[in-house]
């Protein structure tokens, strides 16, 4: 069975199942889809499919909540929807989640790794890397004390920096359910309403979308964002120094010492490229030395007079060519000598 | 007053419709091979590091004779296949279809031992070294030299500064301006502590970079996006289209961590290009000594370098033969629409023949 067919059977099954009231089957259908369905994808789409399979959740929940409201006309549907959202924002305990997975929060959550909210002293990240210094043969000393004091300094900047930016995201959601309330009032007034689930999930994503732009080019969140990356490095900054104490203490190579190994390697790597760069140079400068004309040979009496001096010349040359070489030890040709001359 | 359209029973069933369309969708990626984007047959003709120049094979697999070859610099930040994505959108194959003579540069995966790149190593030695291995295979003295986005930002530092080895210019979608009003990524990146940022992390991972621009437009990019997947996955082609770029999309290799806090610092911080600030390696980047022809092309609805960031290549280079070419599409589209493929090439081809 295909599974667009799937869709019909599971919403027939679901029908004879006994108390789903406040369920909501779409939900449940594609919950138990992707658990009964695992890993039969080409492994690099699996990113993809996990993002499809919360955007539909999100969208699905929307749509039953709409569809199965009691309330009369679209109006007091989609607006009791809006209110309930808005009261969502307004409690910390849920205000983050209101949105489902469409919130700038969660994208900064995946790159910062926070990871579960501590439920314990013990749990804190300060308190894990407290735990690693007291490893037996590291041992606490009272540089590593300041290390930690200085790193529970930083994660409570961190952690004030990411509260502002949260609630600067609630509030970014909260207005654009202000916006989409107006928007479907100012074009729908008392008529027919959007024309589908999808429509006003389409209206909403434009009104986010304008919220947010107007709120994110301005000067308070260009500070508000240089904050939170500069306050999560910083701590991250402190955390790579403490593990370099322990990688240190336990003879593994730290993270400065690999730096300073590819920055050798890095000037090495330049020094060979000038070098290279001045061969070429002196490549191109040796093949544009002109070559010596060979000397015209005489012809006629004289020329055996002067070939017979000419010989004499050239074995006092050689002579002394050789005493010069036995002098220095080295090789020289005439040509590299007149070269070098020039 | 009818409200016939969102009654119950009329949002069930396009509930059920959805639900039916997200089942075929996940047939249809159930069947679906991997992906192995880049259509066009190429050659690697010089490599070194993690750098491959590679030459592109025409269909007819005779070279155009004679054609100045044209070297594409692709950004950094992203993958180059996007220029060789499919079939039918692949800029790289329709240049060819237009007899020009293509090479790309692929700069690779950065990784650690990359830490300490610069913006003049790949500048002025990867780059320029691309040049000669180009220049040297076709004995010619200066070749065309195709900038995309970033690698335009690359392609004007080089033309500024080697302006003896290239004839003519073309900037894609480039940012030369980095402090127009409408700059969000510039305006976000001048709080931030670039040296603290790169001497914690050393390379800059591709996923905060990801994350940076999808936070451009979140609930369109994140959220609606994949919503409407259930569409794009109602048939095969369409399908795999949208995992095609899916896969570009995600695929962003990290940042070689010099190189990055040059970038930051001279154009998103300093704005170089029009402050005259610009230094790579010790030497002046003035846009006046850019006095080839330059065709610079941008996207009239860039979220990403807003087109005032291009349009202001006009008053800062040297030559008297400017030209702009404007795109109706978006920062991606240019590349991959349909519309690009029919526009685009032509025209880069025209004007490059008219100055051949």
């Amino acid at each position: 069975m295909t599974n667009s067919r799937w869709a019909d059977e599971w919403m027939r099954a679901w029908r004879s199942l006994p108390d789903t009231a406040g369920a909501n089957p779409w939900v449940a259908m594609l919950d138990h889809f992707t658990q009964s369905h695992p890993a039969t994808y080409e492994q690099s789409f699996s990113a993809a499919l996990d993002r499809l399979t919360e955007q539909s959740r999100a969208f699905l929940d929307l749509g039953h909540k709409l569809a199965s409201s009691e309330s009369g006309g679209w109006q007091a549907s989609v607006f009791e929807y809006l209110d309930e959202t808005a009261d969502r924002l307004r409690d910390p305990s849920t205000a983050a989640r209101a949105f489902g997975g469409l919130s700038p929060l969660d994208y900064w959550q995946q790159f910062a790794g926070r990871g579960e909210e501590p439920t314990s002293r013990q749990q804190t990240p300060v308190a894990q890397l407290e735990a690693l210094l007291r490893m037996p043969g590291v041992g606490i000393t009272r540089e590593h004390q300041e290390m930690l004091q200085e790193l529970s300094r930083l994660w409570l900047g961190y952690e004030q920096a990411y509260g502002e930016y949260a609630a600067f995201c609630i509030e970014t959601a909260r207005q654009s359910v202000d916006r989409l309330r107006e928007r479907l009032k100012t074009e729908f007034g008392d008529g027919d309403g959007p024309s589908s689930i999808r429509a006003l999930y389409n209206a909403w994503v434009a009104c986010s979308e304008e919220v947010y732009a107007e709120r994110v080019a301005t000067a308070d969140y260009m500070k508000l964002h240089g904050r939170l990356v500069n306050a999560l490095m910083a701590y991250r900054r402190q955390v790579g120094k403490i593990m370099d104490e322990w990688a240190n203490a336990a003879n593994l190579p730290t993270r400065e010492e690999v730096d300073a190994l590819h920055h050798k390697l890095k000037d090495a790597r330049q020094a060979l490229q000038e070098t290279r760069r001045e061969l070429r140079a002196l490549e191109a400068r040796v093949g544009e030395t002109p070559r010596r004309k060979p000397e015209k040979r005489s012809t006629g009496k004289n020329a055996t007079k002067k070939k017979a001096t000419k010989k004499k010349a050239t074995k006092k040359k050689g002579a002394k060519k050789k005493g010069a070489k036995k002098a220095s030890g080295k090789k020289t040709s005439s040509r590299r000598k007149s070269a070098r001359k020039k | 007053m009818s409200d016939s359209r969102f009654d119950p029973e009329t949002l069930s069933g396009e509930l059920r419709d959805f639900a039916r369309k997200l089942g075929a969708g996940f047939d249809s990626l159930k069947d679906m091979p991997p992906l192995a984007p880049g259509v066009t047959p190429r050659d690697a003709v010089y490599s070194e590091d993690k750098l491959t120049l590679y030459h592109y094979r025409s269909r007819s697999g005779k070279q155009p004779a004679g054609a100045a070859p044209v070297l594409i610099v692709y950004a950094l930040v992203n993958r180059p296949y996007m220029m060789d994505l499919e079939e039918n959108r692949s800029l790289i194959r329709s240049l060819l279809g237009k007899g020009l003579d293509v090479y790309l540069i692929d700069w690779g995966y950065p990784d650690r031992s990359d830490r300490f790149l610069t913006l003049d190593d790949y500048i002025n030695d990867y780059m320029d070294r691309c040049v000669d291995a180009v220049l040297s295979r076709h004995g010619a003295d200066r070749l065309n030299l195709l900038g995309v986005c970033q690698g335009g930002s690359f392609s004007l530092c080089y033309a500024a500064m080697h302006s003896d080895k290239v004839g003519n210019l073309i900037t894609m979608v480039t940012p030369v301006d980095f402090h127009t009003a409408d700059n969000l990524l510039s305006l976000w990146a001048r709080e931030v502590d670039v040296d603290l940022l790169v001497d914690t992390l050393g390379n800059v991972p591709g996923e905060l970079l990801n994350a940076t621009f999808l936070t451009l437009k979140p609930f369109q990019l994140m959220g609606r996006k994949y919503v409407d997947m259930v569409d794009a996955l109602a048939d095969a082609q369409s399908a795999r289209s949208f995992m095609l770029m899916e896969k570009w999309i995600f695929d962003s290799p990290d940042q070689a961590g010099e190189a990055f806090r040059d970038f930051v610092k001279i154009f998103f911080q300093g704005n170089g290009f029009v402050q005259g600030t610009a230094r790579i390696g010790g030497r002046a980047v003035d846009l006046k000594n850019v006095t080839m022809p330059v065709l610079n092309i941008y996207a009239t609805r860039d979220h990403l370098v807003p087109p005032d960031a291009s349009r202001a290549l006009r008053g800062l280079v040297g030559t008297g033969d400017y030209t702009e070419l404007p795109f109706d599409g978006g920062h991606i589209g240019i590349y991959v629409s349909g519309k690009s493929q029919k526009t685009v090439p032509p025209a880069i081809a025209e004007w490059l023949s008219a100055r051949a």
